[in-house]
C-alpha cells in the first residue's frame, strides 16, 4: 500500500467507526497496477425519490479502487450488478461517474470529499435530478477502433437535432486524422473525385452506451422506424463508396449531446466495419452478367455477410470535435509580447507553456527540455502553440518539432511524460537546471512536489511558477529561489494568505473565492477538464508580464517573491510585487510545521502583556490559528491570538477559555479565504523548560479524543527556558482511533527548538 | 412507552412493537373481524415508560365490543414458544376468542427442553376444551368454542381428533377463506404453506405455522408471508414444493413479509453435514427476491441486531442480508420505527381505492444519512473547542 492508499484506509476506518452500522468496508485485493479494491457496504435507508429516480436497495455494495497516487488521483466506484446500467453518470453500467474532471476533486479532503460527494450522488439519483438541463451531457460510450485515425468534425451538422436526414459526408484524409468538412444531399449520381461516407442524422437517441453488437444496434435503429433492408443498403452503398482493403465509414448523428446552456445538440458517431467485411458487401452485389450459379453464390455470401455483421461486435473511430456548434470558443482579442531566457524546463506545454517555451527559445536557450503529456486537439488551436497537422501527436513532442523550426540552435528535448515524474525520476537531472518554469497550472503537481521537496535535499533549482484566473484577465506567478527549503506549493499557500489578509480583493477574488471557480467553462460539454476563458492574446500577454516580472524581480535566500498581475482587459491593470520572508520550518517525522516569523514576535507581546496584567510567573497561552494540511503533512502557523476573556492564569496553571473563539474561528477562516482556522494551542512555561507536563497531555489528549470536542488533531506549542535561552516545544497531537478500536489511540510527534526571538 | 392508538379503519396489517417476539394483527373487515396471530405481552411494558407497548392492554381497548366483551374472530398460534404466546392467558380471560388456529405441535414435545410455558399450558387447555366441546355437541360448532387443527400428525389419527369434523381442520396447500364459521373470500384468503407432514419430528421451531396471507379489497390484494421461526431447510422446502404446484405458485409473492424468528441468521446462514460451520445459502435470498412484489420486510424485534457469540436473534448478518434484497427503506424493524427512542406499531392498509398503503412517518433525507455522519464524525471539528482546556507546568 502507498502512503496515500494508507491514508484512505484510516479515513475509510473513521468513518466506519463513526457510523458502524451504515458503513463498512473490506480491503478485497491490491491489484498488480497497484490499485487497492476496497468493498464498501453502504446503507441507504428512506430517501427522498422521484418518478425515473434510481430505485436503491436499503443496503448496497460498492466497489472502491484506490489508485497508488491517492489522494493526487481519485478513486474510481463501481457496483458489481446491472441495476444502475443506463441511467445518467453510470458509465458501462457498472461505473459511478461522480467527478466530470479531476479539477472537481480536492486532495486535501481526501475521502471525506470522495463520500460527500457520493452521498450527493445518491440523493440525486433518488430524486432523478442527475442531469439538469442546465448542465452539459456526457458524449455517449462506445467500443472505440482506436487502430484507425481519427475523425475531426469541423462542420456543423446538416439538420437541427433529431430531424432524420441521410446524404453524404464529404472527407478530407490526412495522414494523421480525417476530417469531415462537409455535407452533401443524397442523390443516385454520386459526386465524383470527392472522398465520401454515407450519413444518416437519426430522430432519436441510442442508449448512452452504444449496442455492443450489430444485431443490438439494428435493434434499435429498427424501433426508430430504420427499416432493416433499407439498412442493409444504406451499408452497401456505404461499401460502394469505400475503396476496396479500406474500412467502411458511416456517418450517424445522434441528438445526443447538449450545449452548456442546455440545448440538444447533434453527437456524431463513425460506425466503422472491416475492410475484409467491406469487400465481402461489394463481392455479394449482383451484376447484369451473373449466371444463375454464381447468382446463387452471391446470395449465400451476402446472407453469411450480414449474419456476420449481426453477431460482430460494433466499433466506433474516434471522434474529435471542432464544430463550432459543439465546442465552446476561447478567443477574444488583447496585445501580445515575447520574452527571452536561456536554459530552462518548461513544465507543462499548454495555454502558458506552449507560449513562454516559444519564448523562451526565441532567446535562444541552450537547452530546452519540455514535459507533457497531452496530445494536440482542434479546439485547442484557439490560444495554444500548435498547428492542425499536430493533431493527435504528443504536445510536447509537437511543440520541440515547432521550437526546432522556430530556433534551430536550441537542443530541445521533449518528455511526454507527467511533470512529477519527470522530477522524482531524475532529481540530479532536475538539480542542474538554471531555470524551471511550471506552466501546469495543476495544484496536485505542485502539491505533490510539497510532499516531496525534502527529497530534493536542498538541491532545487531556481522556480518560476505562473497561473490564471477565470477570464485570463491577471496571473499570478511565484518565483522560489535556488536550493530553498520549501517549493512552490507552500509559496502559493502564504500568498494567498497575504492577499486575503492585505485585501488585496481583486486578485484574492481573481484567484480564490467561489466565484472564481464558477467562471471557469467546460469546453467540450460532458467530462472534460473546466477551463479558463481567454484568447492567444490573454494568456500570451500576462504569461509574458510574469516572465519579465519575475525574471526581474529575483528572490533571495531570504524571500520568495510573488506577482500579481492585471491586464490591460481587467479594471487594475498593475503590477503588484509580494516579498514575502521565508517561514522558520521544523521537519518532524510526520509532519513539518512551518511558523510564519509574526507568530513569535506576537507570543512575545501576550507575554508582556501577562506579565503587566499578573505576574510573570503565572502562565498564559491563547489559540495557534494556520492551516493543516494532511495530504502533505504540513501545517502553517500563520498567526496565534492571546487568551480568551474567560481563561484562567496561575503560576503553573492556564485554562484557556472559549469565549469568542468559534467567532475568531469564522472570522479569520472566511477573511483569508479559507486559508487560517483554528490548529491548536500555545501556553507558556515561565522560567521553566518547554516540555509538555501530566496536565499538558491530559488537556490535548481529551482535546482529540473522542472524549472530547472530537477534534482529532491538534498543535500544542509551549514557550519555556533553558537558561537564558527561550525555547519552544512543539507538539502534534493526532487520534489515530480507528474501526475495531474502543479506545482512542493518541500519537504524539514533538521537538524542542531554540527561538531568536525572547519570547519569555 | 405507547401512545393512544386506533386500529386501521380500512382492512389492515399491523405489527406491534413489543419486543423481540412476534404479535401481528390483522383486520380483515373493520370494526368486525379481526384476527391476531401469535402475541407477545410484556408485564414491564404495562408501566408504559418502556419502550415496548403492552399489546394484550390495547387489544382489549381496540378490538370490537361483541355483547360488551372485546371480541376476536381468531387467534393464530404458530407455534407455542414463550414469544408467541406470552400473555394468553390474560386475553383469554378478558377477550372473547371465536376461533383458534393451532398446529399439532401443541401437544407434542420433541423432548424435556420443549416444555410448555404458563401461557401455552393455557393454550393447550383451552385447545384441548374447545375440542371436547365440538365432540359433546357431534361436531357441531359455535363461536367461542371453533377449532382449527393445522397440518399432519399421528396424533390426528387418534380417538380424540378422528371425531372431529373436517371444517376443523387443514392442511398445507389449503386456501382458507373462513373465519370463525364466517365466510370472508372477498376479504382474506389464507394459503397454508407449512406445517408438512415430514414435520412432525422436528424441533418447535421447524414446524412452525407459515402462512401466505391475503386481504383484498375489490381489485387490490396485498400477501403477507409469516414463517414462524422456521429455519434455513424448511422455509426452502416452502418454495421448492409450492414452485411444485403451479396454480399455488402466486401465493408465494409478498408485499409484507414477517423475517422469520425475528430476524434470525438460521434462515439463510446453515450448516450443512460437510460444513465446519454455518454458511451463507444464497438460494433462500433468490426466493424471497423473486417472488418480492416491491416488498417490506418487517423484523419485529428490539433494535439490538448482533451477530456476537451466543447472541439470540436479532442478528445483524440476517439484517444485511434482507437489506440487500429489498429496495431502500423498505427494511423495518419494529423498534426502530419511526425511531428507536419511540416506536409506533407499523400499519399497513389494503383499500380498494387507495391500494395498498403504509403511511411511513419516518422523516426522509436527501441522501443516505449515515454516510453524511460519518464523513462529519471521522474527518473531525476545524472550530476550536467549546469545552476549557487545561495546561499546566506541573
Amino acid at each position: 500500500m502507498t502512503r496515500g492508499q494508507q491514508r484512505a484506509v484510516v479515513e475509510l476506518e473513521r468513518m466506519a467507526q463513526s457510523a458502524p452500522d451504515d458503513l463498512e468496508f473490506d480491503i478485497e485485493e491490491e491489484l498488480k497496477d497497484g490499485i487497492l479494491v476496497v468493498r464498501i457496504e453502504l446503507r441507504i435507508g428512506l430517501l427522498e425519490t422521484a418518478k425515473g429516480g434510481l430505485q436503491f436497495r436499503e443496503r448496497e455494495s460498492f466497489s472502491l479502487r484506490i489508485p497508488g497516487e491517492f489522494p493526487f488521483q481519485y478513486p474510481r466506484i463501481e457496483v458489481s450488478h446491472r441495476r444502475f446500467a443506463g441511467f445518467p453518470h453510470v458509465t458501462w453500467g457498472r461505473w459511478l461517474c461522480l467527478y466530470q474532471s479531476v479539477a472537481q476533486w480536492n486532495p486535501e479532503d481526501g475521502l471525506y470529499g470522495f463520500f460527500d460527494r457520493l452521498h450527493e450522488w445518491i440523493g440525486r439519483a433518488a430524486m432523478n435530478d442527475m442531469d439538469p438541463v442546465e448542465g452539459a451531457l456526457e458524449p455517449p460510450y462506445h467500443l472505440t477502433d482506436s487502430t484507425q485515425v481519427p475523425f475531426v468534425i469541423r462542420k456543423n451538422v446538416p439538420v437541427p437535432p433529431g430531424e432524420s436526414w441521410i446524404g453524404l459526408a464529404v472527407l478530407k484524409r490526412y495522414s494523421n486524422r480525417i476530417d469531415l468538412v462537409g455535407w452533401e444531399e443524397f442523390s443516385s449520381d454520386l459526386p465524383q473525385g470527392q472522398s465520401l461516407a454515407l450519413a444518416t442524422m437519426l430522430p432519436e437517441v441510442l442508449p448512452m452506451e452504444f449496442p455492443i453488437t450489430g444485431k443490438a444496434l439494428f435493434t434499435e435503429l429498427e424501433n426508430q422506424g430504420q427499416d432493416r433492408n433499407m439498412l442493409i443498403s444504406r451499408l452497401t452503398i456505404a461499401a460502394l463508396l469505400t475503396k476496396e482493403g479500406a474500412p467502411v465509414h458511416m456517418v450517424v448523428g445522434l441528438p445526443m449531446r447538449r450545449s452548456a446552456t442546455g440545448e440538444t445538440r447533434t453527437h456524431i458517431a463513425v460506425w466503422t466495419i472491416p475492410s475484409d467485411v467491406g469487400d465481402s458487401i461489394r463481392k455479394s452485389l449482383a451484376s447484369d452478367t451473373d449466371s444463375e450459379a454464381l447468382r446463387e453464390i452471391r446470395d449465400k455470401l451476402a446472407d453469411a455477410v450480414w449474419k456476420l455483421i449481426e453477431v460482430s461486435p460494433v466499433y466506433w473511430c474516434r471522434i474529435l470535435e471542432d464544430r463550432s456548434e459543439i465546442l465552446v470558443r476561447r478567443d477574444a482579442g488583447t496585445p501580445l509580447s515575447i520574452l527571452a531566457n536561456t536554459k530552462v524546463l518548461v513544465l507543462g506545454c499548454g495555454a502558458l507553456g506552449s507560449w513562454v517555451a516559444e519564448m523562451l527559445a526565441r532567446s535562444s536557450p541552450a537547452t530546452l527540455d519540455l514535459v507533457d503529456t497531452g496530445i494536440v486537439k482542434p479546439g485547442i488551436l484557439v490560444r495554444q502553440n500548435f498547428t492542425p497537422d499536430d493533431y493527435g501527436k504528443g504536445k510536447a513532442k509537437a511543440l520541440a518539432d515547432r521550437i526546432e523550426k522556430i530556433a534551430p540552435d536550441v537542443c530541445v528535448s521533449a518528455h511526454q511524460q507527467d511533470a512529477h515524474r519527470f522530477i522524482t525520476g531524475d532529481r540530479p537531472r532536475f538539480s542542474d537546471f538554471d531555470l524551471v518554469l511550471d506552466c501546469t497550472a495543476s495544484s496536485i503537481f505542485q502539491m505533490k512536489l510539497e510532499r516531496d521537496w525534502i527529497d530534493l535535499g536542498g538541491h532545487s533549482p531556481r522556480m518560476i511558477s505562473m497561473f490564471l484566473d477565470a477570464q485570463a484577465q491577471r496571473i499570478l506567478a511565484m518565483s522560489i529561489d535556488r536550493g530553498v527549503p520549501a517549493g512552490i506549493w507552500d509559496g502559493y499557500v502564504r500568498l494567498k494568505h497575504r492577499l486575503c489578509l492585505q485585501e488585496q480583493a481583486d486578485l484574492a477574488n481573481a484567484f480564490y473565492s467561489e466565484s472564481a471557480e464558477s467562471l471557469l467553462f467546460q469546453p467540450e460539454p460532458g467530462c472534460s477538464d473546466p477551463t479558463f476563458v481567454g484568447s492567444m492574446a490573454d494568456v500570451v500577454g500576462l504569461s509574458a508580464a510574469a516572465l519579465n516580472r519575475s525574471l526581474a524581480e529575483p528572490p533571495s535566500a531570504d524571500h520568495i517573491v510573488g506577482f500579481g498581475v492585471g491586464s490591460t482587459r481587467c479594471a487594475a491593470p498593475t503590477h503588484r510585487t509580494f516579498k514575502i520572508k521565508h517561514d522558520l520550518r521544523v521537519v518532524l517525522p510526520t509532519t513539518r510545521i512551518h511558523f510564519s516569523d509574526v507568530v513569535f514576535g506576537t507570543a512575545r507581546s501576550f507575554v508582556r502583556q501577562n506579565a503587566r496584567e499578573r505576574t510573570s510567573s503565572d502562565e498564559t497561552g491563547g489559540l495557534l490559528w494556520g492551516r493543516w494540511d494532511e495530504a502533505l503533512g504540513i501545517i502553517w502557523v500563520f498567526d496565534l491570538s492571546g487568551p480568551p476573556p474567560d481563561s484562567s492564569h496561575d503560576n503553573g496553571r492556564f485554562l484557556c477559555g472559549t469565549e469568542g473563539t468559534q467567532e475568531e474561528h469564522d472570522r479569520r477562516f472566511e477573511r483569508s479565504g479559507g486559508t487560517s482556522g483554528f490548529i491548536g494551542f500555545w501556553h507558556t512555561h515561565p522560567q521553566m523548560v518547554s516540555q509538555q507536563s501530566a496536565v499538558d497531555i491530559a488537556g490535548m489528549a481529551k482535546l482529540v479524543s473522542r472524549i472530547g470536542d472530537n477534534q482529532r488533531r491538534a498543535l500544542m506549542l509551549i514557550f519555556g527556558q533553558d537558561g537564558d535561552q527561550s525555547t519552544a516545544g512543539i507538539y502534534v497531537y493526532e487520534n489515530l482511533a480507528s474501526h475495531g478500536q474502543n479506545h482512542d489511540l493518541v500519537q504524539v510527534s514533538n521537538e524542542q527548538i531554540q527561538l531568536e526571538v525572547n519570547v519569555l | 412507552m405507547s401512545d393512544k392508538f386506533e386500529l386501521p379503519k380500512s382492512k389492515g396489517v399491523v405489527f406491534w412493537p413489543i419486543g423481540t417476539g412476534d404479535s401481528t394483527t390483522i383486520v380483515i373487515e373493520p370494526d368486525e373481524v379481526v384476527m391476531q396471530i401469535d402475541l407477545r405481552h410484556l408485564a414491564k411494558a404495562e408501566d408504559g415508560e418502556s419502550p415496548e407497548w403492552p399489546i394484550v392492554d390495547h387489544l382489549v381497548d381496540r378490538l370490537p365490543q361483541v355483547d360488551g366483551k372485546p371480541f376476536l374472530s381468531a387467534f393464530v398460534l404458530t407455534h407455542p414458544d414463550k414469544d408467541h404466546i406470552q400473555g394468553f392467558e390474560e386475553l383469554l380471560k378478558q377477550v372473547t376468542i371465536g376461533e383458534i388456529w393451532h398446529t399439532p405441535k401443541v401437544f407434542r414435545d420433541l423432548d424435556e427442553n420443549e416444555s410448555l410455558c404458563d401461557d401455552a399450558v393455557a393454550f393447550r387447555d383451552e385447545a384441548h376444551r374447545r375440542r371436547k366441546a365440538i365432540l359433546d355437541a357431534n361436531g357441531e360448532t359455535k363461536s367461542g368454542d371453533r377449532l382449527r387443527v393445522i397440518g399432519h400428525d399421528d396424533l390426528l389419527k387418534e380417538d380424540d381428533y378422528v371425531n372431529l369434523p373436517e371444517e376443523c381442520k387443514s392442511r398445507p396447500g389449503e386456501l382458507v377463506t373462513s373465519v370463525n364459521g364466517e365466510d370472508v373470500s372477498g376479504s382474506f384468503e389464507a394459503f397454508i404453506h407449512a406445517p408438512f407432514k415430514e414435520d412432525q419430528a422436528k424441533d418447535r421451531n421447524n414446524t412452525s405455522l407459515s402462512l401466505n396471507v391475503s386481504l383484498l379489497d375489490g381489485d387490490e390484494r396485498a400477501q403477507f408471508f409469516f414463517f414462524g421461526d422456521r429455519e434455513y431447510l424448511t422455509i426452502k422446502r416452502i418454495f421448492e414444493v409450492t414452485e411444485d404446484y403451479e396454480e399455488n405458485v402466486d401465493y408465494l409473492n409478498w408485499n409484507v413479509m414477517l423475517s422469520a424468528h425475528h430476524c434470525s441468521k438460521s434462515v439463510m446462514f446453515w450448516k450443512g453435514e460437510d460444513d465446519d460451520e454455518p454458511k451463507f445459502r444464497k438460494d433462500i435470498m433468490v426466493y424471497f427476491e423473486k417472488y418480492s412484489q416491491n416488498g417490506k420486510i418487517i423484523a419485529s424485534a428490539l433494535s439490538d441486531f448482533s451477530d456476537e457469540e451466543g447472541k439470540n436473534p436479532p442478528h445483524k448478518k440476517a439484517r444485511k442480508k434482507y437489506e440487500a434484497i429489498v429496495d431502500a427503506g423498505n427494511f423495518l424493524c419494529t423498534h426502530e420505527y419511526p425511531d428507536k427512542d419511540d416506536p409506533k406499531p407499523i400499519v399497513f392498509t389494503v383499500d380498494g381505492s387507495d391500494g395498498f398503503g403504509f403511511d411511513d412517518s419516518r422523516a426522509k433525507a436527501a441522501g443516505p444519512a449515515g454516510l453524511a455522519t460519518a464523513v462529519e464524525s471521522a474527518r473531525g471539528a476545524s472550530k476550536p473547542p467549546q469545552t476549557q482546556t487545561e495546561f499546566g507546568n506541573s
